[in-house]
């Protein structure tokens, strides 16, 4: 099954859930995720044109991630406008303002273990197993992204 | 004779009965914990089996793999557990360390939802873990949501 169809059926399965699971504990799930979307988006905008090089798409992965948490957040009922470039929270912004490619390099290293912790701690947090999924895949994305790029870097690829 | 009202109490009783069979109950939570971190278990001393003669980076994720498989075998004990019921790795050798860091990683995602309190706790970090050794080992680069459970 491919992960577009994973993430319809788990869509699918939260709107036809009893509306006995549909109340504080689904909203609860909402608000952990809500600014996850906002953090990805901002490292959509830091990485246009700044991707180290040897690394994957990695503006392309935080796109894919924002667009599965907001099927996430959509099928609870809710919604967020997308954030604009003022709004980048400030591990993005380092990225976005860096001068040289080892400065990027580093910014990008950072901006992944900060992103690792948002979504260890949001992974504690939910409930609902669908959105909890989708949240533990993106935490193992950006687990693995901070460790290439530390690689990269010639850091020890272990150390978060 | 039998009394109408007697009559029903034991067809009652019945159709209660026959809903409380084994088959029918669900998993304990405690249960279920057990059973998801035996998976992750058996899967990481596979990985650790597969680099145990490794040197370097590949090494070091074998040593980081035997510890996660400590740290789980713990976890099961301590919930009264057996660890020595995870399957134990047959074979084995670098060739086959990429595969089965992959399935660590989505054993350990699949696992999350069985996983309360501190043990989700630790369920994230062996996610977190996994995954950066998944990424070196070359088994999930490009893909944006590896430890997808198959």
């Amino acid at each position: 099954m491919r992960r577009r169809e994973l993430l319809a059926a788990g869509a699918a399965a939260l709107l036809v859930r009893p509306a006995a699971a549909t109340g504080a504990t689904l909203d609860h799930d909402g608000d952990v995720i809500k600014p996850l979307i906002a953090r990805e988006e901002g490292a959509e905008f830091a990485y246009r044109g700044a991707v180290p090089a040897g690394a994957p798409d990695l503006g392309a992965h935080a796109r894919d991630h924002a667009a599965a948490l907001r099927t996430e957040f959509q099928a609870l009922g809710r919604g967020t406008t997308p954030i604009t470039i003022d709004q980048l929270d400030a591990p993005a912004r380092r990225l976005a303002e860096a001068g040289t490619p080892a400065k990027r390099l580093a910014a990008a290293i950072a901006l992944e273990a900060d992103l690792v912790a948002a979504y260890r701690a949001a992974v504690v947090a939910l409930s609902e197993p669908g959105i909890l999924s989708t949240a533990a895949t993106i935490l193992a994305s950006h687990a693995e992204q901070h460790a290439l790029l530390a690689h990269l870097a010639g850091r020890d690829p272990f150390r978060v | 004779m039998v009394s109408r009202r007697a009559l029903l109490l034991g067809g009652g009783a019945t159709v209660f009965a026959a809903g409380c069979g084994r088959d029918d109950e669900p998993e304990s939570p405690t249960a279920s914990a057990i059973r998801a971190m035996l998976r992750e278990l058996a899967a990481e001393r596979a990985l650790a089996n597969d680099l145990r003669s490794a040197r370097g980076l590949a090494g070091r994720i074998g040593d980081r793999a035997a510890a996660r498989a400590t740290q789980l075998a713990a976890a099961i004990a301590h919930l009264g557990g057996r660890p020595h019921d995870a399957a134990d790795p047959s074979g084995g050798g670098p060739s086959l360390a990429s595969r089965h860091a992959r399935e660590a990683l989505e054993a350990h995602v699949a696992a999350l939802p069985s996983l309360t309190g501190p043990l989700r706790k630790m369920g994230a970090g062996l996610v977190a873990e996994s995954a950066a050794d998944a990424g070196l080992l070359g088994a999930t680069a490009g893909d944006a949501f590896p430890g997808t459970p198959a």
